[in-house]
């Protein structure tokens, strides 16, 4: 008896039943898991993009734009990020993936020019687009402005974001 | 009865165990593992970004906040300031103007307002330029006969 052990039926029939769920659930669990690191890439994006404003250091071209057109913008603004949320969008043809279309909701208190409010949304914007892009590695697969972003099996774009 | 126990103990010596339980969490770890790696080194990315644009924030504020405290110490007031080598290992460039503090930075430029004065290196009104580690000598002068102003210059 000392050596030979002994296997209980419950348990493989346990164990053989959550293997066959797990595995039915691979695909489910791999789309979650996609769509959760784009939520987590977006957020990092909002954060580095409103901290950019924040602290009011742009690239020199946005800069000399703004000493003409919104002067406002040449000091700080403190954003606050409130969410963000995904639509699903359907199946792009051209693509050939999913489209989903991301949602910011922010506030900012020292802002009240619309347009001023619109650079800001748009610098957000391209940093979660650029984040998501880094994240899943396909930079060489857009443009410029990341616009739109690519996942494993998502093509993503943005909304404006809504000023809260 | 007799037990050989030396016999045993070779037995359970040579043979091992693993528990099914075991490999299977530590396949789900691994997993795991590869999808949280891209969000944790988009975060790192993330915060030193904002760790290279915050130093050079406070760069500019610390040098706007010198002139603002020369300017107010009125006539003969001065201060000696060293330029730090580098911004978060990279290299930079402050300039000086009667409107502004301007840091640039990696391809990046940001500003702070000082209060408008005559800032000089010289003679006339100029746009100065104070680099990495060097040191300058930044006083208050008395330019006319009612105005003070702020003379930089490179010891």
């Amino acid at each position: 008896m000392d050596f030979y052990g002994q296997y209980v039926l419950e348990y493989i029939l346990i164990l053989g039943f959550s293997i066959l769920v797990a595995l039915s659930t691979l695909a489910l669990v791999y789309d979650i898991n996609e769509l959760n690191t784009i939520m987590a890439s977006a957020r990092s994006g909002v954060l580095l993009g409103s901290e950019m404003d924040g602290v009011a250091i742009y690239p020199h071209e946005t800069f000399d734009d703004y000493v003409g057109k919104h002067p406002r913008l040449k000091t700080g603004s403190k954003i606050t990020f409130i969410r963000v949320i995904y639509e699903k969008q359907g199946y792009d043809q051209v693509y050939k993936k999913k489209k989903i279309k991301l949602k910011i909701f922010a506030s900012v208190k020292s802002v009240y020019n619309k347009d001023d409010r619109e650079c800001i949304g748009d610098r957000i914007n391209y940093y979660v687009r650029r984040s998501i892009c880094k994240s899943f590695k396909t930079e060489n697969l857009t443009n410029i402005y990341y616009n739109p972003a690519f996942s494993d099996n998502y093509f993503i774009t943005t909304y404006d974001v809504e000023w809260v | 009865m007799i037990i050989n126990m030396e016999s045993i103990n070779n037995y359970m010596d040579k043979n091992g165990w693993v528990s099914v339980d075991f490999m299977i969490a530590f396949m789900i770890i691994i997993l795991t593992i590869p999808s949280i790696t891209s969000i944790i080194n988009d975060r790192v990315d993330t915060a030193n970004s904002i760790r290279e644009i915050a130093e050079a924030k406070i760069l500019e504020e610390n040098v706007a906040g010198i002139i603002e405290m020369v300017y107010s110490g009125g006539q003969g007031c001065s201060y000696m300031l060293k330029m730090p080598s580098k911004i978060a290992n990279k290299s930079y460039c402050l300039k000086i103007n009667s409107t502004g503090v301007y840091v640039m930075f990696k391809n990046n430029i940001g500003m702070v307002f000082i209060t408008p004065m005559k800032i000089t290196k010289g003679k006339y009104y100029s746009n100065i330029l104070l680099e990495p580690n060097k040191t300058y000598n930044i006083s208050n002068i008395k330019f006319g006969d009612n105005y003070n102003g702020i003379i930089i210059k490179e010891i």
